[in-house]
């Protein structure tokens, strides 16, 4: 039997994953990383419908810290990318199921051996907060969360590594860059 | 180029998922499917400690069974994304065969009788084993009894509003050797 490209045929009892085609399978993973940021909204939003922004913050941030910990970590050891430099840093980001599957344009550079720069040229979460007015949202996301979750990510490849934004949001218009981030290792 | 295993290999600056082989891709999934299956614990357990055990079930419910919820936004996304759906319990089974976590941490017999009646057993689960280890019961007995047992029921009837899901066997189970659960998918006319 060749390849399944997707799932339209009939149901195979004992699927596996092999039986899928590359493209499918990238499919499969890009639909995971949007259902993952989906519903990390989906619970913001219930959150902040039943008991305000304040405690949607709180716990938006409390589980992303607990959770970055454990992305870094298992995507680590799927794909066997160690080491405590930047390069390392910069191969994880290009992987991470936080990255590709959100932001539909984005570049990870080794600038040189200590430097890597990470910039975002589009973002599905940006286009949301845009869409819907949302700015109180996109600056404590993109602001907050998001500094704070880089600076952590740096920390947990190496002590020494410090991770500063060169460019957030709000924008100027949707052609601009959406954000940048410096990922640098000290002496 | 040769495809790539894994990615312990020196950074390629314009990387792409297509440069992963099949192996390396399934690899990739298997972190995506583990991050993804964490996410929802990782607000319900804060919530408990928030605002206590049943204050934190009922919001998770309602997060993953409202409109534009969780089990919503499963569906939709993965019928389209994967092109397929139907009424039948086949169609909907296709979907937990596609949902990563259960294809890849879960051992899952499907037996489809005929368009209108399955039996799903699941004869290893790496959450099972998780909460069996750790000997916490009762967040065992919350996610399998409870919420699966509504999440299953929501799932059909996104495919078919006459498809009714009965657990024929649900966890504690005696021994390792037991099976984890077991379910029935049958439509009534």
């Amino acid at each position: 039997m060749g390849e399944l490209q997707d799932y339209s045929g009939a149901l195979k009892p004992d699927l596996k994953m092999a039986d899928f085609s590359k493209e499918a399978l990238i499919s499969l993973w890009s639909v995971t990383g949007l259902q993952y940021c989906a519903l990390d909204g989906i619970w913001y939003n219930l959150i902040r419908e039943r008991f305000g922004e304040e405690l949607a913050r709180e716990l938006d941030a409390e589980a992303w810290r607990r959770q970055t910990p454990l992305e870094v970590r298992w995507t680590r050891q799927a794909l066997n990318i160690w080491g405590n430099d930047v390069e390392a840093v910069m191969k994880w980001l290009q992987v991470d199921i936080g990255s590709g599957p959100v932001f539909p344009e984005f570049t990870c550079e080794l600038k040189s051996k200590n430097v890597g720069v990470m910039t975002v040229k589009k973002c599905r979460g940006l286009d949301y907060f845009e869409r819907h007015g949302e700015t109180d949202l996109m600056i404590n996301s993109c602001h907050v969360v998001d500094v704070e979750g880089f600076k952590n990510l740096a920390r947990m490849f190496n002590p020494k590594m410090k991770c500063t934004p060169l460019k957030l949001p709000p924008r100027e218009s949707p052609d601009d860059i959406a954000c940048q981030w410096e990922f640098r290792l000290e002496d | 180029m040769a495809e790539l295993n894994d990615y312990s290999g020196p950074f390629k600056p314009d990387l792409s998922p297509e440069d992963f082989s099949k192996a390396g891709l399934i690899q990739w999934l298997r972190a995506a499917a583990r991050i993804y299956g964490g996410i929802d614990q990782l607000w319900h357990g804060p919530l408990i400690e928030e605002l206590g055990q049943e204050k934190a079930d009922e919001l998770q419910m309602k997060m993953w069974f409202r409109k534009g919820g969780g089990c919503d936004l499963e569906v939709k996304s993965l019928t389209q994304e994967m092109d397929f759906g139907g009424d039948d319990v086949a169609s909907h089974l296709k979907m937990y065969q596609l949902l990563p976590f259960m294809q890849l941490f879960m051992n899952i017999e499907y037996d489809v009788k005929d368009r209108n009646y399955a039996l799903m057993t699941v004869k290893r689960c790496a959450a099972l084993r998780h909460y069996e280890k750790t000997g916490e019961m009762g967040r065992l007995l919350q996610l399998c009894t409870g919420l699966e047992q509504v999440g299953f029921q929501e799932g059909a009837r996104r495919f078919n509003p006459n498809m009714k899901v009965t657990a024929l066997k649900l966890p504690p189970r005696q021994s390792e050797d037991d099976i984890c659960c077991q379910w029935e998918f049958k439509i009534e006319d």
